[in-house]
């Protein structure tokens, strides 16, 4: 078996030989892939979190200027769905030290685990974590219905919350699909950290 | 400082790239368009780590953990896109010049590597760059006992898998 195992890394020296020395182009290149990447890495991370603080300043400059509720249920009401999106944008926050944490200096067995705990967290998010938000910015959006029904006319407020309705199904569907995504993922890190661990 | 950083990336680069591109390219069955993705997402981390690398280890040992767990990432994320499309591959490039020179075996080489799984893929190249259990125990995190078992399954894997495409 020695003797097979040396004609094969005759053969795998004979492929690296063959292969090209990196040219000052191919340095370039790298190098301006490298400011790429940073760039989409800086909208990877902080892409949700600028979209939800703009919802969020958006949502406390409309009940501050444009739709100021009176009385006590709606300002519960405008509280809770101005609580929910801070505490997502907490949740997203979270996750981005966490997958920061993930660092490909690790050995392969210590990175398979900070990958399988970083998605069995994004899976509790997408399970737990954002139904909890939606149904609490679902709460808080129909009780400030009976007061905005007071100076709304009643076809634009029935367009307002078949309109909830829509985009509620919408974020429903993508939650859904976020968790299968977790799901597969997870499974795919556990067959490997499954095959690194056997014998 | 920025261009010392350069420089330095530079002449790391310069250095370990065949070793990084050629397992790349085992890694992914000779398809050399998704093995320079993958090596160039592997460089990135490691300019990226530069100012992390402490000496504890050499720099070929500390690239191969950015190679292996960047290999078993990059695919992971790809397989949506694409399932190794049938590009020009190494394996096929080989073909065409074994027709002139004396190297037919080498797209076996690649095709059988391809055929194990993709730990154990990991792990043989980095038998076949000559490293030792310690080192290969280093870089996947289990003990150096079980990394010499391992190793000794994988040799007798893959001869059977060079015996049955020879057959083929």
């Amino acid at each position: 078996m020695n003797e097979d195992f040396s004609t094969l890394k005759g053969n795998w020296d004979s492929l690296k030989d063959k292969i090209d020395l990196p040219s000052a182009s191919a340095i370039e290149g790298i190098e301006k892939k490298i400011k790429t990447k940073e760039r989409e890495n800086y909208f990877f991370y902080f892409g949700t979190i600028i979209i939800l603080s703009l919802t969020l300043i958006g949502l406390l400059l409309f009940f501050n200027y444009v739709a100021p509720v009176q009385e006590i249920v709606s300002k519960i009401g405008a509280g809770l769905m101005i609580i929910g999106l801070l505490f997502r944008i907490i949740i997203e926050a979270i996750s981005i030290t966490k997958a920061k944490r993930i660092i490909k200096l690790d050995n392969t067995l210590n990175n398979l685990e900070n990958l399988i705990k970083f998605h069995q967290f994004r899976k509790i998010i997408h399970n737990t974590i954002s139904p909890i938000i939606l149904t609490a910015y679902t709460i808080g959006f129909f009780i400030i219905t009976p007061e905005f029904s007071k100076y709304i006319e009643f076809w634009y407020l029935t367009l307002y919350c078949i309109s909830y309705f829509v985009a509620g199904i919408i974020i429903f569907s993508v939650i859904r699909k976020s968790v299968k995504n977790e799901m597969k993922k997870i499974d795919e890190i556990l067959s490997l950290k499954k095959e690194l661990t056997a014998q | 400082m920025a261009n010392n950083k350069n420089a330095h990336f530079e002449s790391i680069y310069r250095q370990h790239h065949p070793m990084v591109l050629q397992m790349c390219l085992g890694f992914v069955k000779g398809d050399l368009d998704t093995a320079k993705d993958v090596a160039q997402e592997i460089f990135i981390s490691v300019f990226n780590n530069l100012e992390k690398f402490k000496g504890a280890s050499t720099y070929k040992t500390w690239i191969y953990r950015i190679t292996v767990n960047s290999c078993l990432q990059y695919v992971k994320k790809e397989k949506k896109q694409k399932k190794y499309p049938i590009t020009k591959t190494v394996a096929q490039s080989a073909t065409e010049e074994s027709k002139t020179s004396n190297s037919a075996s080498i797209p076996d080489l690649y095709k059988a590597i391809g055929q194990l799984n993709k730990i154990d893929r990991l792990i043989i190249m980095m038998v076949l760059e000559n490293e030792d259990y310690d080192t290969i125990s280093n870089v996947i995190g289990i003990k150096p006992t079980n990394v010499r078992v391992k190793i000794h399954r994988i040799k007798k894997q893959l001869k059977t898998i060079l015996n049955s495409n020879e057959n083929e």
